[in-house]
């Protein structure tokens, strides 16, 4: 079907050493201090403030929850990050929920590589989203977008470079949204809650308007063709570059590969453009028509599921006027919303 | 087959005390079970049925489920379904156990001629059960309207695990170790549909499977977990230092906020001490 996303030739070559140093295991405390989230107007647009005294950007010593980087190559995109506050917004952002718990939230250098993942720790409510993952996400798009100006394809939705990070930065602090509100509210999951986690960001994005549902999804969606196909074959055990790390062995492995709490990356692809499809199937016809989507899946239903999911366990705990205000209120810049 | 079909006869299904009598007692007027007779001429849907009929899979599983208090009647039907699966079906509450996918089973374990008949008695008492678990997963979702975060099927899975470890260590052995053998004898390289399809590889329910097996008796499962899953999911299997959740923790959490409160607690005590 569209093998072809999944194989790409240079970008899985420029992807492939990095593929396995994706690490999903909690890491010990990372942070402390404490520090405020207050409402403020740093979004890409006006609007009336808003905050949520539970989301607690985690300061610590004046660095405003964005970590002195150790790596010097980071240094340029963590000030980047301090320009464009996205800790802060993200505080306006969840305005609407009424945590029971309060969260941390911070950016940092994770250290495991460029594709360091980030996370949301449980134990101590924090939700850490790494450098090393944006920033490679950012080079990766500027990849792309040459790619594609030179009359390729090389992903299943077209992107623009600021469109691509700023919509997978909201993708991903979605997920890990939906980890944090999992805890706290102590939702039951009866399916894997890596995939639950990414239901939630689908979800998420598809009640904003279109332009944003479609930035945020596409994103989403076209991060898991970046990072590179399943093994389908037996690694070849004799090659000099076989790794020695057990944990990077199994992802090289085709049975052991899918012993990774997280669905491979083909299956999170699928299932976050089907939540899309569902949420409009209408809209999203071609999605099925052009053989991105298996007529058979119940993608309508899925997403049925999901939002009933989230009706139940969620949105007991939304305020609803506040809700509307985040829908409607203009979160991205002219760059990051252009096509 | 016929002889390996033979062997599980004789060695018994690990669902004793199989009879009229037993059957009769603890029966929930709410749940309706059926055999339907295959059509056709095709021998595996006929011995899918013959399983399912001669060691009463249906009465056993009424059995089983009888602590459960229904809203209404809940249909659970064995049929030939010209499909693998057949989904459940919310307007009538019916459950469907197809004897394709029993075939399927019976076919996969006949195939494995490395294996014992004790081997391959109980992966397919392990299968089998899953399959009826799994099944019915979808009608108890749909009786207590259980919000599903997560992909359905592995919902149903998982539901299935934590129920399979819930009737003494003999039982989880057999049962999950057999689901977890048969879903490896049967996993098969995978195609982009495959991926693209809303039911889990057989590799990832395999290591579903074991790793909330695990977190239920990390005793008696630590031998298995430890030679087949990797370092990187121990953790969530066995629980860390860091205080996080097992998964079995999280789905032992679901079914106690969602399920739970529909249990008759003494006709759960009766149930656990059954000897299945």
């Amino acid at each position: 079907m569209k093998a072809a996303f999944f194989a790409l030739a240079g970008l899985a070559a420029l992807c492939a050493a990095w593929a396995t140093s994706v690490d999903a295991q909690p890491r010990p405390g990372a942070g402390s201090g404490s520090g405020s989230g207050s409402g403020t107007e740093t979004g890409a647009g006006a609007g009336p403030p808003l905050s949520n005294s539970m989301v607690i950007i985690d300061d610590n010593n004046g660095d405003g929850g964005y970590r002195p980087v150790k790596t010097k190559e980071l240094e340029a995109f963590r000030q980047q990050m301090v320009n464009r506050k996205p800790l802060e917004e993200y505080v306006e952002f969840m305005a609407p929920v009424r945590l029971l718990k309060p969260i941390r939230v911070v950016m940092e250098e994770c250290g495991q590589g460029p594709l360091s993942s980030p996370l949301y720790q449980p134990v101590i409510r924090s939700l850490v989203m790494c450098y090393e993952f944006m920033k490679t996400m950012e080079e990766v798009a500027t990849r792309v977008v040459q790619a594609q100006n030179a009359g390729k394809q090389p992903l299943p939705f077209p992107i623009t470079h600021d469109r691509f990070v700023a919509g997978l930065f909201a993708g991903i602090i979605l997920h890990e949204s939906g980890h944090a509100l999992f805890d706290n509210f102590d939702v039951p999951l009866f399916g894997r809650q890596e995939d639950a986690a990414d239901q939630m960001a689908a979800f998420i994005a598809t009640q904003f308007n279109r332009q944003v549902a479609e930035m945020i999804a596409s994103a989403y969606a076209d991060v898991w063709a970046i990072l590179g196909p399943t093994p389908t074959q037996a690694p070849n055990t004799q090659d000099t570059n076989y790794p020695k790390d057990v944990n990077q062995r199994c992802m090289l492995d085709p049975f052991c590969h899918f012993s990774d709490v997280h669905g491979s990356n083909e299956q999170r692809f699928f299932n976050t453009i089907c939540l899309v499809y569902g949420s409009d199937p209408v809209r999203y016809a071609s999605y099925v028509k052009n053989g991105l989507l298996p007529p058979d899946r119940d993608c309508v239903g899925e997403y049925r599921q999901v939002r009933h999911a989230f009706q139940l366990t969620i949105y007991p705990f939304i305020d609803r006027d506040l809700m509307q205000q985040v829908l409607t209120r203009n979160w991205f810049t002219p760059n990051e919303m252009t096509k | 087959m016929r002889q390996w079909l033979t062997a599980v006869a004789a060695v018994g299904f690990v669902a004793a005390g199989c009879g009229a009598s037993a059957a009769a007692e603890g029966d929930t007027p709410q749940i309706q079970i059926e055999y339907g007779e295959p059509t056709g001429n095709d021998a595996a849907i006929a011995a899918a049925h013959d399983v399912l009929v001669n060691y009463k899979a249906l009465e056993e599983l009424r059995q089983f489920l009888a602590p459960l208090k229904l809203p209404t009647d809940l249909n659970i039907h064995a049929a030939q379904c010209g499909a693998m699966r057949h989904p459940y079906d919310t307007s009538s509450k019916t459950v469907t156990i197809c004897y394709e996918q029993i075939a399927r089973i019976l076919d996969v374990i006949s195939q494995q001629t490395d294996a014992d008949s004790d081997k391959k008695h109980n992966v397919a008492v392990g299968a089998i059960v899953e399959t009826l678990l799994h099944e019915s997963a979808y009608g108890l979702f749909d009786l207590y309207d259980v919000p599903i975060w997560g992909r359905a099927e592995d919902a149903a899975d998982r539901l299935a695990a934590l129920v399979m470890t819930q009737f003494g260590t003999r039982a989880a052995l057999v049962t999950v170790s057999g689901a977890a053998q048969y879903l490896f004898w049967s996993a098969h390289s995978l195609q982009m549909k495959d991926f693209a399809s809303a039911q889990s590889p057989e590799a990832q329910r395999f290591y579903d499977f074991l790793c909330v097996a695990t977190g239920a008796d990390p005793i008696d499962f630590e031998e298995i977990a430890k030679e087949n899953l990797p370092p990187l999911r121990l953790g969530y299997c066995f629980g860390n230092l860091f205080g996080t959740k097992t998964e079995y923790d999280e789905i032992r959490r679901a079914f106690d906020l969602r399920i739970m409160p529909f249990v008759d607690p003494d006709a759960l005590v009766r149930a656990r001490a059954t000897n299945w």
